[in-house]
């Protein structure tokens, strides 16, 4: 009984759905209300215009941009494809975050874009600071990492298919000699080195 | 050239100008809850963490600074107050506290002497009157010090209305933090976005780190220097003490003014001169304490400044705006100047100069 009266009372403190909206991201989807509170305290509101460039590659990175609204065109080297274009509910600079300072891409409005940003360094700070929540946060950063792995061997069976290279036993350069990069040299082109 | 454009930022040019003149009055107190809101803010947070709604959370600091102030008033003000009442009898005691007297006193007799002496072999040259009437004008400077406070007791009175109103608006600047950062981070255009989030993040590390670093060691300072000169025997620890650890925000030459502020209460007593060594040495302990465990804990490095910047820092300070502008000008050169490497170092970053 006094457990719900608490957790009543805490309703009051923090409306659990005023901030619902961010569970939509893949790695706030575990978040409770009052850890979203947490988040959203961190998140600011920005809007571009079609064409606006969001960041260019090799600028320091700061921010994280998480979609609201609008498409963009994302530009660099962490997609074998090179540009691939992120829609609502996607997020980018995550993975230049637990690489390097720096942006390994550009970004560019293809419409009017809305988009939530927050501080690198105040999302570090969330996690450190409330270890349970960052857990939840860093164990779906991994699913989505994990996710987009798979889909990325997936289309390198696809791509080794279509050019007829029998996929078994695995060159595990043959990908980037191949596909990839075809005109790369052997030290450049090994993953591992990354 | 698009004038419906120009015409509004002229207008707002022109709200801006009349607004700062407006509230120009309440900028130093904006200033003063500003720090006074970045010291208490990792508080705040603690409480808001544990479920705490913000509003909350900061009447939580504010009562548990409440009780912490309580206590200190119970357990300290009476012996400041007594400190503070003998310092200001012996000020009053100016009629009585004459040239004439004060070279009776132990320390300033022997000087007296020496320099009697030399007149005596020097015909004419008469320094010991000399040293007589400045000490005549120094005590007469001293008597009129409890004057000057009654005299200035309007602006004393509205200074501490000033201070009264710093916490309120700490409350509002501690509860809508985040909702102000919004609100300042929309001025910003979409190009120079994240790198007004980086100077932000910057200031609230530097700013924020710095001052309660200095808070915190203001208060380990005179604490130990108080516990250090009442060991030693020096008369007025706890208010000596205390001046240490306020003086000590000023690096390298802050110790001393505490130094010498026990030397001179040891030779105003007319206690034995051993004891001036004593109280230095007692200050050096201090000193060593600081510079090796707290400063190194509190802010992970000490300001790599060069003495003679701090010194001319401090003497600018001083001809700027007195004592108070002594204390704080060493901190303010220090934030500023690292604030600048800041935006020189991510302009470049940013490609913008």
């Amino acid at each position: 009984m006094l457990k719900q009266i608490g957790k009543w009372l805490l309703t009051l403190l923090h409306n659990p759905n005023k901030y619902a909206g961010l569970r939509k991201y893949s790695i706030f989807k575990n978040l409770n209300s009052f850890e979203l509170y947490l988040l959203n305290n961190h998140l600011h509101l920005r809007n571009y215009k079609s064409g606006d460039m969001l960041f260019d590659k090799d600028y320091p990175l700061e921010v994280i941009f998480f979609i609201e609204k609008g498409e963009i065109l994302v530009s660099g080297k962490v997609n074998p494809k090179q540009d691939i274009v992120l829609k609502k509910h996607q997020f980018l600079g995550m993975m230049d975050m637990f690489y390097e300072n720096i942006r390994s891409s550009s970004a560019k409005a293809l419409s009017d874009v809305k988009v939530l940003a927050i501080s690198r360094y105040d999302l570090m700070d969330l996690i450190n600071k409330n270890p349970h929540t960052g857990v939840k946060i860093l164990t779906a950063v991994c699913q989505s990492f994990s996710h987009y792995i798979f889909d990325l061997a997936d289309e390198f069976q696809a791509s080794l298919a279509s050019k007829n290279i029998d996929p078994t036993p695995l060159d595990e350069n043959a990908y980037f000699k191949t596909v990839l990069v075809p005109n790369s040299t052997e030290s450049d082109s090994n993953p591992k080195e990354k | 050239m698009n004038w419906t454009k120009l015409i509004f930022y002229i207008f707002l040019l022109a709200v801006i100008v009349l607004g700062a003149f407006f509230y120009r009055w309440v900028f130093s107190n904006l200033l003063y809850a500003m720090v006074f809101s970045y010291i208490l803010d990792p508080f705040v947070s603690w409480f808001e963490r544990r479920h705490f709604p913000r509003w909350l959370s900061v009447l939580s600091v504010y009562a548990f600074i409440i009780g912490i102030a309580a206590w200190f008033t119970s357990r300290y003000i009476p012996d400041l107050v007594m400190q503070g009442n003998y310092l200001f009898d012996w000020f009053k005691s100016g009629q009585q506290l004459n040239g004439e007297y004060i070279v009776n006193l132990p320390f300033v007799h022997g000087i007296y002497v020496f320099l009697a002496d030399l007149d005596a072999q020097i015909p004419g040259l008469a320094l010991a009157p000399e040293l007589v009437e400045i000490l005549d004008n120094a005590s007469a400077f001293l008597a009129s010090i409890p004057k000057l406070l009654m005299d200035n007791y309007q602006k004393i009175f509205s200074t501490m209305s000033v201070i009264a109103t710093i916490p309120l608006l700490s409350f509002f600047m501690l509860k809508d933090k985040h909702k102000l950062r919004k609100g300042a981070m929309e001025f910003s255009t979409n190009r120079y976005f994240e790198l007004c989030v980086i100077i932000l993040r910057k200031i609230d590390s530097t700013v924020g780190t710095f001052l309660r670093a200095i808070l915190f060691e203001v208060i380990a300072v005179g604490i130990m220097a108080s516990i250090a000169f009442s060991i030693v025997g020096i008369s007025n620890p706890v208010l000596i003490g205390a001046t240490a650890g306020v003086a000590n925000i000023i690096p390298y030459f802050g110790p001393f003014m505490g130094g010498a502020l026990a030397a001179l209460s040891v030779v105003i007593d007319g206690n034995p001169l051993i004891m001036v060594v004593y109280a230095a040495l007692a200050m050096y302990i201090v000193q060593l304490v600081d510079n090796n465990i707290v400063y190194p804990l509190v802010v992970g490095g000490t300001i790599s400044m060069h003495p003679l910047l701090v010194l001319l820092t401090v003497i600018a300070g001083g001809w700027y705006g007195g004592i108070i502008w002594m204390l704080i000008s060493v901190p303010l050169v220090y934030i500023t100047y690292s604030l600048v490497k800041v935006l020189y170092t991510n302009l470049r970053d940013f490609r913008i100069i």
